[in-house]
């Protein structure tokens, strides 16, 4: 059951590659298709699929200009005006919640990108929802009856936007022994929620309000202001602005669920970033997310 | 009888190719006033609400001139289904509409237009083949009325000699 729905997740997002790469791509076996977590197209090279042992090549023609400009096509819904602030930052998320990251020749404009052209690679990650990873954690997040700030560490790949989205879901749908929470989302890549055309298009619960495509320490202080929120939920923080934001609302009793980038906790520390996160004191729980045999595992800690 | 039957025909036939001639000019004059309005109209959504095409092509097909909606409507249509390539299905619908043939190099280049990065230049170029567009209806225009004028003349010369013989 489990290995169908990551096939189908695997299927949807080939909507997005021409066609006679479609054909390669579901020619792949189903294992390799439930295991995929990126399809990868290099100018000259041929299509390859990521897993979970690495990477492997899907065909034998290489991918030409051709196929990278009909992707994006197909990602931007041929409006590439319309997605241009997100490839200036390298990335595009699609109908559906996958992300693709670009690849190609920067042009500067007052010493800024201003846009990515003559494309040379095309990363697609595969978005996929998992109802219930986090049904066993969820309560143990909780102390005395309150919902305690928890930051999730695992490395790219790790599960942790996944994760954090069934989160969501739970502490925004609550159960009998834990209220519902009023969650506020900062989706600034559109992968937690995938919101299309105001509509998310993952369960992210019943009480969340979606903020999409604002920088997080912006996005932060809007919601603060304008939706009176209980718990707001952020994706890889990377900013000081990030944390300063944070600290605000945290001064307003808002909690936060967020995720960073790393292999634990003493990892985490000698970095700059998440030394200053860690030094705000907002965080006294994490969640350490680690791959296992193919299947991903946490671990709560607390100090 | 027959000479009065003959005397109608000989009448009618010129007024019969003046109106058939006049209608298709009026024709092909609306949808290409409809396909200039729905420049104009793309050139503001783009620049001001940044619309993608899909959404575009959804109140084109709703709100836009009444003559482009089925045009508008297929090409909606056609990109709900599957995706396909935006460009085959704009050329597809576009010779589907009846429309002078210098008037199609223009519009073919409306696919390409919206791959641009910049709201205002994609605006700008929507701009340009409006006009050009524009330039085009008027030129069509000015040499119908002059071939109309010079053809009325001729068939109405022919028509009152053919009448004079006749009687």
């Amino acid at each position: 059951m489990e290995e169908e729905k990551r096939v189908q997740w695997y299927q949807n997002a080939l909507y997005l590659l021409p066609e006679h790469l479609q054909r390669a791509a579901r020619n792949c076996s189903k294992t390799h298709q439930a295991e995929a977590e990126e399809l990868r197209l290099r100018m000259g090279q041929p299509l390859s699929l990521l897993g979970t042992k690495g990477e492997i090549s899907l065909s034998e023609e290489p991918i030409c200009a051709q196929d990278l400009q009909t992707v994006l096509d197909r990602a931007t819904e041929f409006s590439a005006y319309h997605s241009a602030d997100s490839i200036r930052r390298g990335y595009i998320t699609v109908r559906g919640g996958c992300r693709i990251g670009l690849c190609g020749t920067a042009v500067q404009r007052g010493g800024e990108i201003a846009t990515l052209q003559d494309l040379s690679s095309l990363a697609i990650r595969i978005a996929k929802e998992i109802r219930g990873s986090a049904q066993t954690l969820y309560p143990l997040l909780w102390q005395e009856g309150w919902f305690e700030s928890t930051l999730l560490i695992a490395p790219p790949g790790g599960g942790k936007t996944t994760l954090l989205r069934d989160l969501i879901r739970c502490l925004s749908n609550g159960d009998g022994n834990h209220p519902a929470l009023r969650v506020s989302v900062v989706d600034e890549r559109g992968e937690i929620a995938a919101v299309h055309g105001g509509c998310a298009q993952f369960d992210v619960g019943a009480h969340t309000d979606i903020l999409a495509g604002t920088a997080k320490a912006e996005g932060i202080l809007m919601l603060l202001r304008a939706m009176n929120p209980q718990l707001i939920a952020v994706d890889e923080i990377t900013d000081p602005e990030d944390i300063r934001a944070m600290g605000l609302a945290a001064n307003c009793g808002v909690s936060f669920l967020a995720t960073v980038h790393g292999q634990n906790l003493q990892e985490i520390r000698r970095r700059r970033i998440c030394r200053e996160l860690l030094d705000t004191e907002l965080f006294h729980q994490f969640v350490i997310l680690k791959r296992s045999g193919g299947k991903h595992i946490w671990q709560v800690e607390r100090c | 009888m027959l000479r009065g039957i003959g005397a109608l025909l000989i009448v009618l036939a010129p007024v019969l190719f003046s109106a058939s001639a006049y209608r298709a000019q009026f024709l092909n004059d609306r949808v290409l006033t409809a396909f200039t309005e729905t420049l104009e109209f793309c050139a503001a959504q783009i620049c001001v609400q940044r619309r993608a095409l899909p959404e575009l092509s959804q109140s084109m097909a709703q709100k836009g001139p009444v003559v482009l909606r089925s045009f508008w409507h297929a090409i909606d249509l056609s990109l709900q289904k599957k995706p396909q390539d935006f460009d085959q299905v704009w050329q597809r619908e576009l010779r589907r509409t009846t429309l002078p043939p210098e008037a199609y190099p223009i519009l073919d280049a409306y696919p390409n237009v919206l791959r641009g990065y910049d709201t205002h230049q994609v605006a700008q170029a929507l701009r340009r083949m409006e006009s050009e567009l524009e330039a085009c209806r008027r030129e069509k225009q000015r040499l119908f009325r002059r071939d109309f004028k010079t053809r009325t003349g001729l068939q109405v010369s022919a028509a009152l000699l053919l009448l004079i013989l006749l009687f």
